[in-house]
């Protein structure tokens, strides 16, 4: 890195205006992140004409704020209502939530935001340390990569769930059946969807919403008293919070870099790594049995791993002009906009290397932020807890469908979350594993359009993912082995301890 | 107009009139009287989307009004034309489509409940279209030397954005009649995905937009060697245009991002709204922002759009198969 450019990033950054838009994006990303269903491309979207006036750096720190206030702004919702604010935390959910029923809301939420705040500074700096290594590594992740990345979350099914194998791949294979629904990525087949409400499929975020939210709240509804169960006392501290996180330094840096390599493959994002890093922390934890009750790992992964993927998103996009997303598809109109050309040039010191450093400086002051936000005052929200279920249900009923309805105003998306609602309803009482579920229907369409293309590039030749020597793709072999050693590592293992046991 | 379409508009005209439409005489004066609602059937942050939020805030000045950017997305544009059809035709209700591709996805789809003539234009604001972009790895400058490549066996996949598209129409009218002979087409899903294998080199070539593939180009890997619309493009002055190769493709290639209203919007309404829509497209900051990004701003009034829109599906029924098309598309699979 250019070291005269990076000071010169430094003082750019440190003006009372760029301050000013730091703290505003990731103030307002922190509340179109926490009220489920105005995600970041909807806030971002709507900022975007009015950063005009200013100028290009200011503009592009304001939109990138958003994003990464959102990113955390998202497990808000998803601990204190069992809610999704944004898609991406969505594993936030299921340790988050448990923990305020136990009366630790305050404690969720400050885990969330140091882990989230900590994961940022973390893969930023990465970001600007190594970013020419990791702008070719992107470019070795195509479609066969991405399919096995699918294929890789779907064995976490394994892994994440408790109880009963069979009725774990029942749930996910019952997940896989709800993406071949809408239009074939082949031919021209429309698969249950005669109506064009359905051509593009049942929207995961709507079934999201449904398994979560509503059947939380058609649950909460057959109890007295607040989200807090009985008479537990509104605890938990905030500084035991931000211990917990800090004291999990290798959860955080993994799912900060699970977010970031994930995050990086466009089409995959900050959903998807969100629930591997998840999983990695409840494969790798010695007492797996503890997730899904308020385990305060599970928070910290999750958190970490989607602002992980903020500075995973923007390789691609600020490098190749690549949206991953349509958070990133906005902040490349932004960079549009103000002249700016996504490029090599954005990474080289003779042409806007100043204006991505102070960018990424810039956000590792809006996780600061995002810190200091979150632990002041977020965390008194953990009060909302302890209101009767009576005035919580039905606000979250209405946040739930509206939240979800604006995302594409689709109204089949409506009656997906009460369907959906229904079937998480009995799923948990009848010990169904719910992340199962959801993992088949995040991954199903990426899974199926990524093989159709594989198999088209290697004209139908299944050696394209074994097969480095022939195809020149080093990381699908890799990724086979990471896959074998998740579905069959526990096997092996067990064999292994027998013979040396005996 | 031919007579076809003139029967149609009647039938629409009637079956309006019953449900009580009345007269919308003197409309221009009060028009518009609240806040309008502009369609786009596709997600933010994609290209008509950009297009309609740049344009907005100047037309609001224009008439006086606010105008709301309603983003409709899916089933590939349909499902919010869908929307539109059913909307008040009081003019405060309008969207943007890009013909033609608009009427190949309702041809395709085989759409029964409207008709894309049912709609009325109201203006065009800007054009884009498809170019091809190659991987600068294998020395390609020109058409003639991609077509050697693929003939020759040196490169064999092109990338093409989504299975029954009409950029999958494209590819495979680019080997029956273009010998453009490569061995597999492999489909992505939509502009972005082909750009990024394109640039990580997954595929050597494959269709962009005139957009897209300036960013493309921007990433230094890639260059754009052919344009395929009838159009000159000033980011690339010098490429190939594939007429000089042979027939024309702008009925497949070229599109216009398309003003339309209703059934049966009262013209004078349209107009003013048309009006609008010129200001926004003669602004200084418009302009500035098309030269700095590579979109391209043109406008159409009422009569210019209305000659571009009418007789579009015609016109497509008239060069492409779609029958044999649709047979080709399960082939493959």
């Amino acid at each position: 890195m250019s070291f005269e450019v990076f000071l010169g990033a430094i003082d750019a950054l440190f003006t009372y205006e760029t301050m000013f838009w730091v703290v505003a994006g990731v103030f307002i990303g922190i509340i179109v992140g926490a009220l489920p269903g105005l995600g970041p491309p909807l806030g971002m979207a709507i900022i975007l004409p009015l950063t005009l006036p200013l100028d290009a750096s200011n503009a592009i720190i304001l939109l990138i704020g958003v994003y990464s206030g959102s990113m955390y702004g998202g497990s808000i919702a998803a601990i204190l209502i069992n809610t999704p604010g944004v898609s991406s935390s969505a594993a936030t959910m299921f340790d988050g939530y448990p923990m305020s029923k136990q009366g630790r809301a305050a404690t969720a939420l400050s885990v969330s935001a140091t882990a989230s705040a900590i994961a940022g500074v973390f893969t930023i700096t990465a970001l600007i340390l190594f970013s020419p290594v990791l702008i070719e590594m992107v470019l070795a992740v195509g479609t066969p990569e991405r399919f096995l990345v699918a294929i890789l979350g779907l064995a976490m099914i394994t892994v994440v769930t408790r109880g009963s194998l069979a009725k774990g791949l029942l749930a996910g294979a019952a997940g896989l059946l709800v993406t071949t629904v809408g239009s074939a990525p082949m031919t021209l087949d429309r698969r249950y969807s005669e109506s064009f409400l359905l051509y593009d499929g049942i929207d995961f975020v709507a079934v999201l919403i449904g398994l979560f939210a509503i059947a939380e709240m058609m649950k909460l509804a057959g109890e007295e008293g607040g989200i807090a169960e009985g008479d537990v006392v509104i605890g938990g501290g905030i500084v035991e919070g931000a211990v917990i996180a800090i004291k999990h330094p290798i959860t955080v840096v993994k799912s900060g870099l699970i977010g970031m390599g994930v995050g990086s493959i466009p089409g995959a994002g900050a959903t998807v790594s969100n629930f591997v890093a998840y999983s990695e922390a409840v494969r790798s934890s010695a007492d797996p049995d503890s997730f899904g009750s308020g385990n305060e790992i599970g928070v910290v992964a999750s958190e970490a791993s989607n602002n992980g993927t903020v500075a995973g998103s923007l390789i691609p996009a600020i490098s190749f002009g690549i949206p991953g997303s349509s958070s990133t598809a906005v902040l490349i109109g932004g960079l549009l906009m103000h002249d700016l050309r996504p490029g090599p040039s954005m990474f080289d010191a003779d042409g806007e290397l100043l204006l991505t450093y102070t960018m990424l400086l810039a956000l590792l002051v809006g996780n600061l932020v995002i810190l200091l936000f979150g632990l002041s005052m977020v965390t008194r929200l953990g009060y909302l807890t302890k209101i009767d279920t009576d005035y919580i249900i039905p606000m979250v009923v209405v946040l739930s469908f509206l939240g979800t309805y604006a995302i594409r105003i689709n109204p089949i998306d409506i009656i997906t979350i009460i369907v959906f609602g229904v079937i998480g309803f009995y799923m948990v009482r009848y010990n169904y594993s719910v992340i199962a579920f959801v993992l088949g229907v995040v991954l199903g369409d990426i899974a199926e359009d990524n093989l159709y293309t594989a198999l088209q590039l290697s004209d139908g030749s299944f050696m394209i993912f074994v097969n480095p020597f022939e195809y020149g793709r080093w990381l699908s072999p890799v990724l086979v082995i990471v896959i074998c050693a998740i579905l069959f590592g526990p096997f092996v293992k067990r064999s292994i301890g027998r013979v040396l046991g005996t | 107009m031919d007579r076809r379409r003139f029967l149609k508009s009647v039938g629409v005209a009637s079956a309006v009139g019953t449900v009580g439409f009345s007269g919308h005489a003197g409309a221009q004066e009060d028009f518009p009287s609240e806040s309008l609602t502009w369609m786009i059937p596709w997600s933010e942050g994609g290209g008509t989307d950009q297009y309609a939020r740049q344009l907005a805030p100047v037309m609001e000045e224009s008439l006086g009004e606010s105008i709301e950017i309603d983003n409709r997305p899916g089933a590939g544009s349909l499902l919010g034309s869908e929307w539109l059809f059913e909307q008040d035709n009081d003019g405060h209700t309008f969207g943007t489509v890009n013909s033609p591709g608009w009427e190949f996805t309702w041809r395709v789809e085989e759409v029964e409940a409207w008709e894309p003539d049912d709609f009325e234009p109201i203006s065009f604001a800007g054009v884009f279209g498809y170019t091809i972009i190659a991987n600068d790895a294998h020395g390609i400058e020109d058409f003639g030397d991609l077509q050697d490549a693929y003939a020759d066996g040196d490169l064999d996949n092109f990338a093409y954005q989504g299975v029954g598209t009409d950029s999958h129409l494209i590819t495979l009218l680019l080997r029956d009649e273009y010998d453009l002979d490569w061995q597999t087409a492999v489909p992505y899903d939509g502009g972005g995905p082909v750009n990024e294998a394109v640039i990580s080199d997954e595929v050597p070539a494959g269709i962009a937009t005139n957009t897209s593939a300036i960013a493309a180009e921007e990433s230094g890997d890639v260059s754009a060697i052919v344009n395929l619309m009838d159009i000159e493009l000033e980011a690339f002055p010098d490429i190939d245009e594939i007429t000089e190769y042979g027939d024309s493709l702008a009925y497949l290639t070229e599109f216009r991002q398309m003003q339309v209203a209703p059934a049966d919007t009262p013209e004078d309404v349209r107009e003013v709204i048309s009006e609008a829509v010129e200001d926004a497209v003669e602004d200084d900051g418009s302009q500035e922002w098309a030269e700095e990004t590579g979109n391209i701003l043109e406008y159409g009034d009422i009569d210019e759009a209305t000659e571009e829109f009418d007789g579009t599906v015609e016109e497509l029924e008239e060069q492409v198969d779609f029958e044999e098309f649709q047979e080709r598309v399960e082939e493959e699979a």
